[in-house]
């Protein structure tokens, strides 16, 4: 509430020359040049009151940025903690490096007491797809205004707010490149604008803005850029209007120092006051009524006195705003923002010489740039030695000499990023540019990652918990791949497991398990664990995003577990969820996740899924070693599910081909559970595969689907294995299936399953040997040539060994054993003759199918 | 009249030569004639027309504008002459035919104006190439004396403070290159005989060419490597570029030969086409894969190739370079090396050549067909 009397001196008319008082400097987002011209400035200007184009309600985070336990690179964030929020992003950042002229007017300002604020819109005006009345942000869809009157569909990620404002990456800014004899804009930008001397760069950057803002005006119309004028038209009210109302708070205009993109500040400078764009804001401004200057350029009614989102519950409207680390990766990858985009690295080495001059004042010293130059090819040359490329110190030196000719050549000050590339590639590259370039981009974009004090409030629980782990279990921060390795016997990396499991339960973009397999087994019965690890501001953004569901990665990994137990509708979905909880000591989710595993795997839980939920369990039991799990109630949970799943087989045998191989496999994991959990009784297990292979045995005449022959066959197989059936019963039972009444295709599907499982031992079995024997001669032509596709798939799984075993006793029964002991001698003749025998063979297979393909 | 049938670089642009050391205001390294950017600008050409000094204005023309002699990346150009300004040697490095020598003889004449310190660079090449030999009929008479020692180019280039070519390095024997790399690194010679050591005035520099495909012939040392600074000319990758290129080059031989023939621009267009396809191995559209001859298919060869056929047309034809002259001198051009790389070409002109509808290409294909390409 303000007293009335203020009330009335906000009121008052702040006249036009007030507003030219006001001293406007214009910068390129993350300039060095900019900055260190910005430093001096504040230095000499000692201005009481800085406003700086930012999201106004981001203010308050100010001192937070200016201390010096926080360091750049780091990011403002805003965020909606909205349910919608999980379907489009509604997120905005605000990136910061060492030499971002609005960081240093912070941490200038902060040195000489200077009240220091923020001056935009809010930061929610600044999300993707959001309007602020009639103009809307450039990612709106027309379908988003009549649903969600703020927000669109759009899934598109913005990578920082100042994004939709490019005027240097425009095509009339780099056709203005081109005709003062550069390649690029960027290498125009940094010749001209960052390598200028001191002093030089406001009058220019002005001059150009306005250039750039008259071109643009004449080249770029069109729909689009009329929305894009019009939220700039807005933006820049706003800024205005924060001015404004300083002044009207008491504040000389000569102690304001406003800092704002070149493009924005053009258009109140007084140095182009007189010779204003035509359809500028400042035409308006200028010729209005000062005392209406509140009103907006687009349309009065339009400019949110108090932004504010309308039409949101209370309670969750709540914008998020806090303050991340980002990386120098990241800031290069905007391309177009803002000059120092493109080498992170080498323009703070460049702005470290820059304060240099600045501290000491001295002008006289090495070019900012020849000095930076100098140890870009320095480093260069380290790095590529150690990349086993052979180079010395000659060559740094050769190739600092070379991008120092290679500036003059070019007019430039001094040697710029493009100098230094090429100067290493043909004196430290041998003028190839494959390992010297990708060497020298990595070099030039940096590594470095901002940090955030942990004292610092604006961090939350998560962000706090995160970090500290990361130290604690000496896992890297870096934004760059970086493998990493877990053994799970080790305390410390039993930790950094568990923070990387919790991280990947929560989808937090942190790391990636290398690991084979993706089924959660795998990972469980592992001791060992390899991860690829890489920091991205992501990490810090999803952290955020998530500390509305908690206080600890453990609690809200919880309820995200809980959430998806809810939505599980199988028991192997719910027994994985078990799983993933167990992983990343999820404890709050045992109980529950058992329960639901319970409820689940009642009544009409198939007989695959309670199969893989067995298969689940078992292994959280045997991996009771290294995680704490509540075993009793698993153990007992695998009871039930495992008689279960036994008594549910013989309908899961009725199935189609495709399904039954899935049975299939489902009938040897339930083995493979028995094998490994010796508490559990195989009887319940036997009777059903006993069921299974009595029922394909039995004539069925009542509509019930019939048992798959490969199930029939598996089942007998696994009879064996469980000991249930002597080689004898096995010969009869496999005497029945492959009977000619049974018909040739099912018997050969039978013999498929019956030989999916331990072949070694069938194949020596002599009884067995015989029915397949037996079944294969009896077979017509034609029917063999129906049937040979799956028994050469059956039968090409048998190893070398297996084969001959089989072969021997084939001999042995063909009564060819003697033949077969006795040495042959291989002639040549033999061999044509054979190979003639094996064309006739050919030839008749095809005359029998017709076709020479499948009879191949 | 006599003519010289090829002038040297700095006779042929001895007028541009001229108005840019006229106009040139910038510092120029000791004993250059230009300062390195008017040098880049020599190479690269300019738009710009300047003004020439009296002594070279004939019938009236008081300006010239300074032609392109190597048509490609300007980065490229900025390094090789920043390095001749530099401690080091240059060593031009590129497949055969991409215009090494051409840029090297170019450089020297602007910086030096002279390109005619040359050293062939052969397997017989001795040392004495590099450094000095001797009148022996006069060291018989007189004994060592200065009279007597025939210098090398080099040796040339050293005491008059110029730029001295080395063509071909790497087919060099091994103990040559050795001898470079004192000399190299000291800039200077030691002559035993006279008991004198002649030092290398300022202005002295190396430009080396090495083909990439004799890679290994005589692999270089690595201390003979780290004197020089290398720069890789690359084949031309743009179509229309090397069209340019290839037009404007060929135009000039046809203007130096007194060739007097029509170079249908869509001619033009159709040989670099060939041999940039058959080069990379696929239809610019990327829609047809082909097999690469053996053969270096460069802009040189291109060029070559087209100048031969207007050498036809001529002598022997109307004077007018049709399908039939290109498509004889393309067989000579691509089965150069390996008799297989027929096949390629017949391949080519099969699969490629026989589908495009315009005229030009399917008399290019029935003159194959007549020639018994295939």
């Amino acid at each position: 509430m303000m007293a009335r009397a203020a009330q009335r001196s906000l009121n008052r008319t702040v006249t036009v020359d007030e507003l030219h008082r006001i001293h406007i400097f214009p910068v390129r987002h993350h300039s060095p040049a900019a900055s260190a011209e910005l430093a001096a400035l504040i230095r000499k200007l000692r201005p009481r009151l800085i406003l700086i184009e930012g999201p106004i309600d981001a203010t308050h985070l100010i001192p937070l940025i200016a201390s010096d336990e926080s360091v750049p690179p780091l990011a403002v964030y805003s965020y909606l903690p909205d349910a919608r929020a999980e379907h489009f992003p509604a997120q905005a950042m605000w990136p910061f490096c060492s030499y971002s002229p609005e960081y240093v007017a912070i941490k200038e300002g902060a040195r000489t007491g200077a009240r220091i604020a923020f001056c935009d819109l809010p930061s929610f005006c600044h999300f993707p797809g959001i309007r602020i009345g009639a103009v809307e942000n450039q990612m709106a869809s027309p379908e988003a205004q009549t649903e969600k009157e703020y927000f669109s569909e759009d899934e598109q990620l913005p990578a920082t707010a100042a994004n939709e404002m490019i005027p240097f990456g425009s095509a009339f800014a780099n056709r203005l490149a081109e005709k003062a004899g550069f390649r690029s804009f960027e290498e125009f930008w940094e010749a001209r604008w960052e390598m200028g001397s001191p002093g030089a760069f406001t009058p220019a950057l002005l001059k150009y803005a306005h250039l750039l803002r008259l071109g643009e005006i004449e080249e770029l119309a069109g729909e689009h850029h009329r929305v894009e004028q019009e939220r700039t038209g807005l933006r820049e009210a706003m800024m205005w209007r924060s001015t404004v109302e300083a002044i009207r708070q008491g504040y000389d205009p000569g102690e304001i120092l406003v800092v704002l993109g070149a493009y924005h500040a053009v258009v109140l400078h007084p140095e182009i006051v007189d010779t204003p764009p035509s359809t500028s804001l400042l035409d308006r401004l200028i010729e209005a009524d000062p005392a209406s200057f509140q009103l907006a350029p687009v349309d009065p009614a339009v400019i949110p006195e108090e932004p504010k989102r309308k039409r949101r519950q209370a309670g969750d409207d709540d914008v998020v705003l806090t303050l991340i680390p980002y990386s120098y990766l990241r800031l290069s990858e905007q391309t177009g923002y803002g000059a120092g985009n493109r080498a992170p690295a080498f323009y703070r080495i460049v702005w470290e010489y820059m304060q240099q001059r600045l501290d000491n004042g001295d002008t006289d010293a090495i070019h900012p740039f020849s000095a930076a130059a100098r140890e870009m090819l320095i480093l260069l040359r380290r790095e590529l030695d150690r990349h086993g490329q052979n180079t010395s110190l000659a060559d740094a030196i050769e190739a600092y000499r070379l991008a120092q000719t290679l500036a003059s050549i070019r007019d430039k000050p001094a040697p710029g990023i493009a100098e230094i590339e090429q100067a290493g590639i043909a004196c430290m590259g041998r003028g190839a540019d494959g390992v010297v370039r990708p060497v020298l981009q990595r070099l030039l974009v940096g590594d470095t990652i901002g940090r955030i004090s942990s004292r610092l409030m604006v961090q939350s629980a998560l962000q706090r918990e995160f970090y500290t782990t990361v130290q604690e279990t000496k896992l890297p921060l870096k934004d760059i791949p970086v493998n990493k390795d877990l053994a799970l016997t080790n305390r410390t990396d039993q930790a950094a497991s568990l923070l990387l499991h919790r991280l990947k339960v929560l989808d937090v973009p942190f790391a990636r398990l290398k690991s084979s397999g993706d089924r959660a087994y795998n990972r469980l019965i592992a001791v060992r664990e390899s991860w690829e690890v890489r920091w991205t501001p992501l990490v810090d953004t999803r952290l955020v995003e998530l500390s509305a569901y908690g206080s600890s990665l453990a609690r809200v990994g919880a309820r995200f577990v809980l959430r998806w137990l809810e939505d599980a509708r199988s028991i192997d979905a719910a027994s994985e969820l078990l799983l993933s909880a167990a992983l990343a000591g999820l404890e709050d989710a045992y109980e529950p996740a058992l329960r639901r595993c319970d409820a689940l795997g009642a009544d009409k839980a198939s007989f695959i899924h309670l199969a893989q939920a067995c298969h689940n369990l078992a292994a959280l039991l045997q991996y009771r070693q290294v995680r704490t799990v509540p075993l009793g109630p698993v153990a007992a949970l695998l009871m039930r599910l495992y008689r279960r799943a036994a008594a549910g087989l013989a309908s899961a045998g009725r199935v189609d081909d495709q399904a039954a191989q899935q049975t299939g496999e489902a009938m040897k994991m339930l083995y493979n559970v028995l094998q490994q959990q010796s508490q559990l009784d195989p009887q319940p297990y036997i009777d059903a595969l006993i069921q299974v292979r009595d029922d394909d045995a039995a004539e069925r005449d009542d509509g019930v689907e019939p048992m798959h022959p490969f199930v029939g066959g598996l089942a007998l197989s696994l009879l064996v294995l469980l000991g249930a059936l002597d080689g004898a019963g096995v010969a009869r039972h496999l005497n029945l299936a492959l009977s000619p009444a049974a018909g040739a295709w099912p018997a050969a599907l039978y013999l498929s399953g019956f030989l999916s499982l331990n072949k070694t031992y069938l194949v020596r079995s002599r009884p067995v040997v015989e029915s397949l024997n037996d079944y294969l001669t009896r077979l017509e032509p034609d029917e063999f040539m129906r049937v040979l596709p799956i028994l050469r798939r059956t039968l090409s799984v048998l190893s070398t060994g297996e084969k001959r075993y089989l072969l021997e006793l084939l001999s042995e029964l063909l009564g060819f054993m003697p033949a077969m002991q006795e040495h042959l001698p291989v002639s040549a003749e033999l061999l044509a003759k054979a190979s003639l025998v094996d064309a006739e063979i050919a030839e008749l297979l095809a005359a029998l199918t017709g076709d020479r393909k499948t009879g191949g | 009249m006599h003519e010289q049938i090829r002038l040297s670089a700095e006779t042929r642009h001895s007028d541009e030569l001229a108005a840019l050391a006229a106009v040139d205001q910038a510092p120029r390294p000791d004993g250059w004639l230009l300062s390195p950017r008017m040098v880049a600008t020599f190479i690269l050409g300019s738009d710009e027309a300047y003004p020439l000094p009296p002594s070279h204005q004939k019938n009236g023309q008081k300006k010239i504008k300074i032609l392109p002699k190597y048509i490609g990346e300007r980065e490229l150009v900025e390094v090789a002459v920043a390095t001749l300004a530099s401690d080091r040697a240059l060593l031009l490095l590129g497949q055969p035919g991409t215009a090494k020598s051409w840029l090297s003889e170019h450089l020297s004449a602007a910086i030096s104006g002279t390109s005619l310190l040359v050293v062939q660079g052969t397997a017989g090449t001795t040392e004495e190439a590099i450094k000095y030999g001797w009148n022996y009929a006069m060291l018989l008479a007189e004994g060592p004396s200065a009279k007597a020692m025939v210098p090398s180019p080099m040796l040339m280039g050293m005491r008059e403070g110029k730029i001295v070519r080395l063509e071909e390095l790497t087919r060099c024997p091994s103990e040559v290159q050795d001898a470079l790399i004192s000399l190299l690194s000291e800039k200077m010679m030691a002559v035993p005989e006279l008991n004198e050591v002649i030092a290398a005035q300022r202005g002295f520099n190396v430009i080396a060419t090495a083909n990439t495909r004799d890679r290994g012939v005589n692999e270089m040392s690595s201390a003979l490597k780290r004197r020089f600074n290398f720069v890789i000319v690359p084949v031309i990758d743009d179509l229309e570029r090397e069209a340019s290129i290839v037009e404007s080059r060929t135009a000039e031989l046809m203007d130096e030969f007194k060739v007097k023939a029509q170079l249908p621009p869509d001619m033009v267009r159709l040989l670099v086409t060939v041999f940039h396809e058959l080069r990379e191995g696929k239809t610019l559209d990327g829609s047809v894969k082909l097999r690469t001859p053996n053969s270096v298919l460069s802009t040189a060869e291109c060029i070559s190739t087209l100048f031969n056929s207007a050498l036809q047309a001529h002598y022997f034809d109307a004077g007018k370079v049709t399908p039939e002259h290109i498509l004889r001198g393309m067989v000579g051009a691509v089965t150069k090396e390996d008799q297989r790389d027929m096949a390629c070409f017949g391949e080519y002109m099969e699969s490629v050549a026989k589908n495009r509808s315009e005229a030009a290409w399917q008399k290019f294909y029935d003159a194959g067909r007549k020639a018994g390409v295939r």
